[in-house]
């Protein structure tokens, strides 16, 4: 608050300072904005959602502001430009400023300040559990020196804090121990602190016609959020007291090498070497107590990650019409990480003494991928694309456990090859000068995917079409993406069981803009995004049944949006700007409802099977006047309702008025 | 590893020299031609971050003000402004505009690619996105204000930034370049094939979604391999969701079920293992079908490998 309340004073400051002076503040050209308002908030129904989803709130709020500054013949002394832009200072959730700084040739400064109060208290995630209000501030800072030159200095540093309240959850639970029930759970409350600072140097350089990018940078991170469980006092309850520390403090060094090329138009290469080293430090210092026994836990560790990446791309434009490239790129990461873990029990009991083990983990990723592309043109009105991209993926992992003293344990170097190919083509069409028609397909199969989401046997469309014509922009677009991923037949004769995920995409989409003159512009669009997706899950195990059941799980979402916006001045003082939107999720729409699954031939619903659909709607009708006063002073109001409805429920609900009054003096 | 990058960059500094820019030849008018036929362009043109070019004492990086992006411009003057004898960027195929914009933008890191890029491929070139001459955005000479610019052609994109929970991009405190490089990227370290496109990297060869969501960054001793391997997206929709936490599915249980189905052939432990990281609970009891009540640490864990603390 004091910041924002800073910013304020020091845009007011400036403001004052260069009215007095007109347009023109010495040698300087002076624009000037800002708009300084009341918001006010009405909500009714959840508040819980609407701080989710929004999060607004009442009060005195600098609501925009727009200050630059140009010498006038680009010879300033200090500064020959300076823009400095704001908005949302003063207490909304929502807060950004930049500033420019930049006198030609010698240097240019730019800073980032933004701030963002997150609020989610819902129900919908562990039963209300996870809860978070915490405030986020992200400061990006970046100098160059000699920004018009061959060789570039270029320095930085960024921040970002993370603060406030939160809620968590753990299940204090072990084994065979009946003073800790593996069947309870509980929520803490988090004090959230984490802090990130990275700084940076790089040069750039111009060498011989090639472009050298070094950069270096470390990145610090530190978390020292504490956990401790609310007064609990009712008797039974597991645990009734509960601390925690787990501190981690890590840093990250970075190095970034890239040379490129392509001011021939004929040959230009690219090539980038990427080298991140990374490390966490931690510690966990744990204490539970219920009324018949107290644990501790105490864990040591260090966590590592290096990664390491490559890149190589040479092109060739043999001629105006043809375009070849091809790229070689290798990632490689590894995460290994140990922690010594020491357990203690008291009273000890004979089916858990107390413990001290040590934990060791590896997973190590290598992507080697390999992509050519060609581009024709034969004719300025037509061209194509197409390409070919290689990937090879491993995937290696261990996991060692050692009780001390005792024998290691643990699962052997699993490793797993993935290997996908894929092939794209496009082609552009501009028969006429305002109409743009593209296509693309793209067209892939990947063997031993990793997961069941992955893609396995996909293929992905899109069409595009453009129409520019005097005052009237045309859009429309379609996107589909199918993935098809089964479990290879063998093994699912061997396990007895099927497993499948369809995964099917279809997006539509328009949109027209009109502006006939200065005074008067609208624009409208509709969007459909379909998305369904089955997939075989293995759930509801039942005692007494040899193998849990397979069961199929359906997920519908249909989407609907529709945006239209209208703005038109009146008598050169008044402007009305007036706009809607709306969300809807239909889910699977009436074929849902019935039951049907949408063509599925062999995923015919049955009574067993599990769908998701979660109808909603979320809406916004939202109106703003602005009445010029004086040449430099408007006055404003705005309004913006929201609606939020789910289908099902009801508990989240709400509506919310948002609205503000403001004056705007522009110069 | 410096030793490596040491070899990697003399290897190309030495590719490059062969690909050397040429200077520009003779036929350039001035500025103060320009300025004669072009006063409406010239009259806010001090404003303009190119401006920088015109008043330079001497030619920046061989350039001639105007000229140094439209090419030299004498035969347009003696043609009494022939529209066919000067490089108008504008309407011209890709190619050609990123050949006159190259000529100063191509020294930073972010363009590098710029030429190979999903938008260049599609003829979406400089003009398409900025206003050299008259742009109405403080800077970066953009065209409209950048989330509008974006969605003129990413129409989808709307409609996730209006879902009730999103990343908030409409309401102006993120931007899509925070995630995007518009003008291309180099390959990305996770997903395969020819996905995730235009997705700006974290420190160079990290997921885009780690430089705000440090704590998820790790390393952690237990991380979750899907986060590494397949990205963020394997669970959250980045732009907008329905969903809180921009989460999937609406039911969390059903979403982790998907890859946890115990079916052999997939995750870490490879190929062949039979059940890895089967869900073993009763799940029509409610409480546990939120996955993470008992498992909060899901994005990774320094001390239990089942995400617990």
């Amino acid at each position: 608050m004091k910041r924002a309340g800073k910013l304020v004073l020091s845009l007011l400051a400036l403001a004052a300072a260069a009215q007095d002076s007109d347009q023109r503040l010495g040698s300087y050209r002076v624009l000037n904005a800002f708009e300084l308002g009341h918001r006010s908030v009405f909500v009714s129904g959840s508040r819980q959602m609407y701080g989710a989803s929004l999060n607004y709130d009442n009060g005195l709020r600098l609501l925009d502001g727009n200050l630059r500054l140009h010498s006038g013949g680009g010879q300033g002394r200090w500064i020959d430009e300076m823009v400095l832009t704001t908005f949302g200072a003063g207490g909304d959730p929502y807060q950004a400023s930049s500033l420019r700084l930049e006198k030609n040739r010698f240097y240019r400064y730019d800073l980032g300040f933004r701030i963002v109060n997150y609020s989610n208290r819902l129900l919908s995630l562990s039963g209300g559990e996870h809860r978070q209000n915490t405030e986020r501030i992200f400061q990006n800072h970046d100098l160059t020196l000699f920004p018009q030159r061959r060789l570039q200095i270029l320095l930085g540093f960024d921040r970002l804090n993370q603060n406030g309240p939160a809620l968590s959850s753990e299940n204090v639970g072990v084994l065979r121990d009946d003073a800790f029930p593996r069947d309870r759970f509980f929520a803490f409350a988090d004090d959230v602190r984490r802090l990130n600072n990275t700084w940076r140097w790089g040069v750039n350089l111009t060498l011989l016609g090639a472009k050298l990018s070094f950069l270096r940078g470390w990145d610090n991170y530190k978390e020292d959020t504490r956990h401790s469980l609310p007064t609990v006092e009712t008797t039974g309850q597991v645990p009734q007291r509960f601390r925690r520390d787990d501190p981690v403090h890590g840093r990250t060094p970075f190095t970034r090498l890239n040379i490129h090329s392509d001011a021939n138009r004929r040959f230009s290469l690219n090539g980038r070497f990427v080298y991140t080293g990374g490390e966490r430090n931690f510690v966990l210092d744990e204490t539970a107590g219920g009324p018949q026994a107290t644990r501790q836990t105490y864990v040591l560790g260090l966590a590592k990650r290096t990664q390491a990446t490559g890149d190589w791309t040479l092109a060739l434009q043999p001629s105006d019409r043809w375009a070849v490239s091809n790229t070689t790129a290798l990632n490689q990461t590894r995460i290994s990480g140990d922690s010594a873990f020491v357990h203690l029990r008291l009273p000890a009991i004979p089916t858990d003494p107390g413990r001290d083990e040590y934990f060791f983990s590896l997973l190590a990723i290598r992507l080697l991928t390999n992509s050519t592309d060609v581009n024709f043109r034969p004719s300025k009105t037509l061209g194509f694309y197409g390409g070919y991209h290689y990937s090879i993926r491993r995937v290696q992992n261990r996991e060692i456990f050692e009780e001390f003293g005792g024998r290691p344990d643990g699962v052997p170097l699993y490793s797993f090859e993935n290997v996908t190919h894929s092939g794209i083509g496009g082609v552009r069409l501009r028969p006429v000068a305002p109409l743009t028609l593209l296509a693309n397909v793209e067209y892939g199969r990947a063997g031993l995917p990793f997961t069941p989401l992955s893609e396995r046997r996909y293929h992905a469309e899109t069409a595009k079409v453009q129409l520019k014509h005097k005052a009237w922009l045309l859009s429309g677009s379609f996107k589909s993406f199918y993935n098809r991923n089964a479990v290879p037949p063998v093994i699912a004769a061997l396990e007895g069981v099927a497993s499948l995920h369809d995964y099917r995409s279809r997006q539509y989409s328009a949109s027209l803009a009109w502006t006939p003159r200065r005074r008067f512009t609208a624009d409208f669009s509709y969007a459909k995004l379909h998305l369904d997706t089955a997939s075989g899950i293995l759930n509801f195990p039942v005692p007494g049944q040899p193998r849990p059941a397979t069961r199929r799980s359906l997920y519908l979402s249909s989407l609907h949006h529709g945006h239209a916006n209208g703005r038109v001045e009146l008598h050169n003082s008044v402007t009305i700007f007036a706009g809607y939107s709306i969300v809807k999720d239909t889910a699977g729409g009436r074929a849902a409802l019935f039951g049907i699954a949408p063509s599925y031939p062999n995923l015919a619903l049955d009574q067993n099977d599990l769908v998701n659909a979660y109808p909603l709607s979320f809406q916004s009708p939202r109106a703003r006047l602005a009445w010029k006063l004086h040449k430099q002073v408007s006055w404003n109001a705005g309004w913006q309702y929201y609606r939020y409805r789910e289908k099902f429920f009801d508990a989240q609900n709400y509506h919310a008025h948002v609205s503000y009054t403001s004056f705007r003096w522009s110069f | 590893m410096i030793r490596l990058a040491g070899w990697w960059s003399l290897g190309l500094l030495a590719c490059a020299a062969l690909a050397a820019q040429q200077p520009p030849g003779p036929g350039y008018a001035s500025d103060a031609a320009c300025q004669i036929c072009h006063p409406d362009l010239w009259g806010t043109f001090s404003r303009n971050a190119h401006f920088k070019i015109v008043v330079s004492p001497r030619p920046v990086q061989q350039t001639f003000g105007c000229e140094s992006c439209h090419g030299p411009g004498q035969a347009h003057v003696d043609g009494n402004g022939d529209k066919a004898k000067i490089n108008r960027i504008e309407g011209r195929p890709s190619g050609q505009a990123l050949d006159a914009c190259l000529k100063c933008h191509s020294q930073d890191f972010n363009r590098a690619n710029v030429r190979r890029s999903a938008h260049s491929l599609n003829d979406v070139a400089c003009p398409s996105c900025h206003s050299i001459h008259r742009s109405p955005a403080p800077k970066y000479l953009l065209a409209k204000q950048q989330k509008e610019l974006c969605y003129t052609c990413h129409l989808e994109a709307r409609a996730q930034f209006d879902m009730p929970f999103r990343h908030r991009v409409n309401e102006g405190v993120m931007a899509c370049t925070d995630c995007h490089n518009p003008h291309g990227t180099f390959t990305a370290a996770w997903r395969a094939g020819s996905r995730p496109r235009l997705v700006a990297d974290s420190f160079g060869n990290d997921q885009a979604c780690l430089k705000c969501h440090t704590d998820k960054r790790g390393p952690f001793v237990y991380e979750h391999p899907p986060v590494r391997v397949e990205g963020c997206e394997s669970c959250h929709s980045p732009h907008g969701s329905p969903n809180p936490r921009l989460l999937k599915r609406p039911a969390m249980f059903t979403l982790c079920l998907e890859c946890h189905t115990g079916i052999a052939g997939f995750g870490k432990s490879g190929f062949g293992e039979p059940r890895p990281g089967t869900s073993l609970h009763r799940l029509e009891d409610p409480r546990f079908q939120n996955c993470v009540t008992c498992h909060p640490r899901i994005h990774g864990s320094n001390v239990d490998r089942r995400f617990q603390r």
